[in-house]
């Protein structure tokens, strides 16, 4: 028990690196969520327009 | 490396495999670095930022450098795919950058008290962060994308003479932020546990750069290609997939 306490309070600074921590998985997925969403309403806008013409 | 559906078919390939191996070497780094590595003698468990600050920041730095040596052969060359690689890689290199600042402030408050100071090497990170945002935005109100991609690749040329005073910052004046961490020149001052980890984010952060970086571009390339028939067929295919 005590180690798993000393693993995620980090002796009181654990908001600090887990806030870090936090901050860069939110930049990573939306670094990753931005393009398949652009990829989608691509595919979105082909699928409306252009499959008749194609 | 010049025709956009040959770079397109050749990622498709092996990009999933980028993005597997960032989260394994990311997640191996990251969980040695927090939990299993020592405590700092000074600063107990508060530096175990470093594992996510440091590379962040050689990120922010090398992403610039990409940019200008692809806005080079944009510029030099008309290499079109390189174009859109400096498009691609901007929003990506303002991320890492803003990623160092904010983890560098987090830092900064436990250690020196204060959440931002004007420190040469903050001031100048922070200079890096708007030749980002100035890149993203020279991009988003150009009408005409071959004068967008002249304009943001000389501005990655210009831009790239930050780096050597963002580098130098630490040596040049008198600040509260460390010298490098790491340096070509001279052999680490950290103990290897950790170091080890540390080298291990670096190149897991440089994993999930290129895989974000493909991701990007492929995508740009799907719009700036849409009316070519190899984009539909690529479209016709997926969907014929899907339904």
């Amino acid at each position: 028990m005590n180690l798993i306490t000393d693993l995620f309070i980090l002796n009181g600074y654990g908001y600090y690196v887990y806030s870090v921590l936090g901050i860069f998985i939110i930049i990573i997925i939306l670094n990753i969520l931005v393009p398949f969403f652009r990829f989608k309403r691509l595919m979105k806008d082909f699928e409306e327009t252009k499959l008749s013409n194609f | 490396m010049g025709s956009t559906p040959g770079f397109f078919n050749s990622t498709t390939r092996y990009v999933s495999w980028f993005g597997l191996f960032a989260f394994l070497i990311l997640t191996f780094g990251l969980i040695w670095g927090i939990f299993f590595s020592p405590p700092d003698y000074k600063q107990g468990e508060v530096y175990r930022i470093i594992y996510i600050h440091v590379p962040s920041a050689i990120l922010a730095e090398s992403v610039l450098i990409t940019m200008s040596i692809f806005g080079f052969l944009n510029l030099v060359w008309r290499v079109k795919i390189a174009g859109m690689l400096v498009r691609s890689a901007a929003p990506i290199g303002a991320s890492f950058t803003f990623l160092a600042l904010i983890s560098g402030s987090i830092w900064g408050y436990p250690t020196w008290g204060t959440w931002w100071v004007w420190d040469a090497r903050l001031t100048s990170t922070l200079l890096l962060f708007f030749i980002y945002a100035s890149i993203i935005g020279l991009y988003s109100f150009s009408d005409n994308q071959l004068k967008g991609d002249k304009s943001i690749s000389l501005l990655s040329i210009v831009g790239i003479a930050i780096i050597p005073i963002i580098k130098k910052s630490v040596d040049w004046w008198q600040t509260l932020h460390q010298p490098s961490t790491f340096s070509l020149t001279s052999a680490p001052s950290m103990s290897p546990e950790m170091y080890i980890p540390l080298a291990i984010c670096v190149i897991g952060f440089y994993f999930i750069y290129i895989f974000m970086l493909i991701q990007r571009l492929r995508v740009e390339i799907l719009y700036r290609e849409r009316d070519t028939r190899w984009v539909g067929l690529y479209f016709q295919n997926k969907l014929e997939k899907i339904s």
